[in-house]
């Protein structure tokens, strides 16, 4: 039997196995995704990969021809491009888990299920278009004569951050943007910011060294220097290079962080979002 | 714990703030020095109590915005109640309302899936049964094209066969049969039926007399939120009837109390009712026969008046309005004029209906009186024409001579 009350949470359609919550999932993630590339000419498959090479490709132009800077960083083609992927899943996901919550307003007012499925479910669809994404990022790694590491499969455990990273700031953004609209235009900025705040076009190399423990705070950093070290050169600097103090758990720590507090910020708000909406 | 009850709400009462002005910017937010906006409170159900029989079905029925719609979101956990407490036993389908979660942009089997997972059901059961709702559905053809070119009878027969698998004990049914045509809504009567012969729960919505009456084992009538209680089918048909008049009188003493002194001698109606054939008043015809509807005006000045009479459907549609003037009938102009309106025949399709009666100076440029949902009736019909009227009509061969008058 459940019991609904004005404290309780509200009660589950009873009895309902998870496994149905499991299925429903996959769903709307298979859906979120299809809707994604709806109507385009090319197919989901090929907007999903040129995307992240059609920025790389500017960029590349003008870092490595225009402004010439890209020409004394080895491996900056790779490196660029990797950077590029990984921030355009973290920017990608976000924004659309922000608005997911709006979007599914009617079928929150009409039917009950998990309300984090939604936001859960957006951040899967952008992982489909992370996988193809790293598959391109392999066959440069591979062609480029970079070759394979051996340090290779921690990459996964990179993802994992990235992904616990991306979910709870998805959770906090979803939420908050039920309430305020306004997070739309900040988070669009924070985006800005972040994106140069982050060493993604840029070597975290060329910034002063008196600053680089302070730019490998940023779980981003973090994360994209990583993945270069273990995917391209053992020579890339992490924060494990630059933070010389206890300080150097905080990038790893943050993505964690932001998971649980995302989790229960979206949770306290979730019962209200039938009416919010 | 008894095991026989489905559902127990105890004192149930649920309060909207419905905000004085949407804060949805942190500007407005900053504005107010970050204060609650000041909102309104709005009673959407009072101290509502019922149980719910294992096997029942259980309709609730009352006018648009008495709460009917909040209880069912309270039963499904949609909405969190202000006090009170809701306890269900048994597995609930959160089958609120046909169609939820489809998306436009999707063929109707791929909709089909979706609409599935979120009712609770695993693919492979919907790939199991998915010949079964197709066949529903009758639209086996129309499988592969995408919901945007359905039509909304097309989305209502894919959404029911696809609702009608939920795998559930205790279903909410909220207006389903509001669209799609007679033939359609019996099929759907012969699933409630099955549901009812296999113990399931059901709990309706509607503010359909018709098909509550059919079905009900008990009906709740609520009323601005509040229960006025609870009835057999018969009862809550009377009660019902008497809850409109209620309304209608409400109305018409509204329009009484008038206050100044320019307005208590303006034309005014006193009452309206519908007749039947026997000249008794009804609040339900069967499509096709006679019906009278008597006004009784006022006109204390013995002004030149018109009176109009339109009739809506429950969804607002105009079906049919007309008045003295431009039927050419001269209004006495007495002190108190008892004006007949006869129908020949109420050629309208099931479902409820609403008069609503004006009372104009000369040419329609005054209104002195405009009482809109004044009086419900209800059309019964038999058979299983479809669409909004009956049109007399005749199939033949040519061969056949044609038997309508021209």
């Amino acid at each position: 039997m459940a019991t609904t009350t004005a404290d309780s949470k509200p009660a589950s359609p009873s009895g309902r196995p998870s496994k149905s919550y499991a299925n429903l999932l996959r769903e709307l993630a298979i859906t979120d995704y299809k809707i994604k590339y709806q109507g385009s000419f090319l197919g989901g498959y090929i907007w999903t990969i040129a995307k992240p090479l059609l920025i790389f490709g500017v960029l590349y132009l003008v870092f490595t021809r225009f402004v010439r800077f890209g020409n004394g960083v080895p491996n900056y083609a790779v490196n660029l491009l990797l950077g590029i992927v990984l921030w355009t899943y973290f920017s990608d996901a976000t924004v659309r888990a922000m608005a997911s919550i709006v979007e599914r307003g009617d079928l929150i007012r009409k039917v009950y299920f998990p309300r984090m499925i939604i936001v859960i479910a957006t951040s899967l669809s952008s992982l489909i278009t992370l996988a193809f994404n790293l598959i391109v990022v392999a066959v440069f790694v591979i062609f480029s004569g970079v070759g394979l590491q051996l340090t290779a499969p921690l990459f996964v455990l990179l993802v994992l951050e990235l992904y616990a990273l991306t979910l709870g700031s998805s959770f906090l953004l979803a939420a908050l943007y039920v309430k305020f609209r306004d997070f739309k235009h900040i988070w669009e900025l924070g985006l800005q910011l972040l994106f140069y705040a982050s060493p993604i076009i840029y070597p975290l190399s060329f910034v002063p060294s008196r600053y680089q423990a302070l730019f490998a705070l940023n779980p981003i950093a973090q994360i994209i220097q990583d993945s270069r070290r273990v995917l391209i050169s053992p020579t890339t600097l992490t924060p494990l290079d630059v933070i010389h103090s206890p300080l150097v758990v905080v990038p790893y720590a943050i993505p964690i962080v932001v998971l649980v507090v995302g989790y229960l910020y979206f949770e306290s708000a979730a019962s209200q979002f039938a009416e919010e909406i | 714990m008894q095991t026989d009850v489905a559902i127990s709400i105890e004192h149930l009462t649920k309060v909207f703030r419905v905000p004085l002005e949407r804060t949805t910017s942190l500007k407005q937010l900053a504005a107010r020095g970050f204060r609650p906006a000041g909102s309104r409170r709005l009673e959407a159900l009072q101290d509502v109590s019922i149980e719910i029989t294992r096997g029942e079905f259980f309709s609730v029925i009352g006018p648009n915005g008495s709460g009917k719609s909040t209880l069912l979101k309270i039963m499904a956990g949609i909405y969190r109640p202000t006090s009170g407490r809701v306890s269900v036993t048994g597995l609930l389908s959160p089958f609120i309302e046909l169609g939820v979660g489809f998306n436009a942009e999707l063929t109707a089997r791929e909709n089909v899936f979706l609409s599935g997972a979120i009712l609770g059901l695993s693919r492979s059961l919907v790939a199991e049964r998915f010949d079964d709702i197709v066949r529903f559905s009758e639209l086996s053809d129309f499988m592969d094209q995408k919901l945007k070119n359905y039509s909304s009878g097309m989305l209502v027969r894919l959404a029911f066969a696809v609702a009608i698998q939920a795998h559930a004990d205790i279903l909410l049914v909220d207006e389903v049969l509001a669209v799609g045509d007679a033939s359609f809504q019996e099929k759907c009567f012969d699933v409630f039926r099955r549901f009812k012969k296999e113990g399931r729960t059901i709990i309706f919505v509607s503010h359909d007399m018709g098909s509550i009456q059919e079905f009900s084992d008990r009906v709740l009538i609520l009323n601005h939120g509040r229960p006025r209680g609870i009835y057999s089918p018969a009862g809550a048909a009377v009660e019902y009837s008497r809850l409109n008049e209620e309304h209608a009188n409400r109305l018409l003493s509204d329009s009484k109390a008038a206050p100044t002194s320019a307005t208590s001698s303006r034309p005014r109606i006193v009452s309206v009712e519908m007749l039947d054939g026997n000249g008794q008043t009804t609040h339900a015809i069967q499509r096709g026969q006679s019906a009278t509807i008597r006004l009784k005006i006022a006109n204390p000045q013995r002004e030149p008046v018109n009176a109009g009479v339109a009739i809506y459907r429950d969804d607002g549609l105009h079906c049919f309005g007309t008045n003295t003037v431009i039927s050419h009938a001269a209004v006495p102009t007495d002190a108190e004029t008892v004006l007949l309106l006869d129908y020949q025949c109420m050629d309208l399709q099931h479902g409820t209906y609403w008069l609503t009666v004006g009372l104009f100076g000369g040419r329609l440029g005054t209104v002195y009186e405009m009482l809109e949902r004044l009086y419900s009736f209800h059309i019964g019909q038999s058979d299983a024409y479809e669409g909004v009227v009956y049109m007399h009509h005749q199939w033949r061969t040519p061969d056949q001579p044609p038997q309508l008058a021209h």
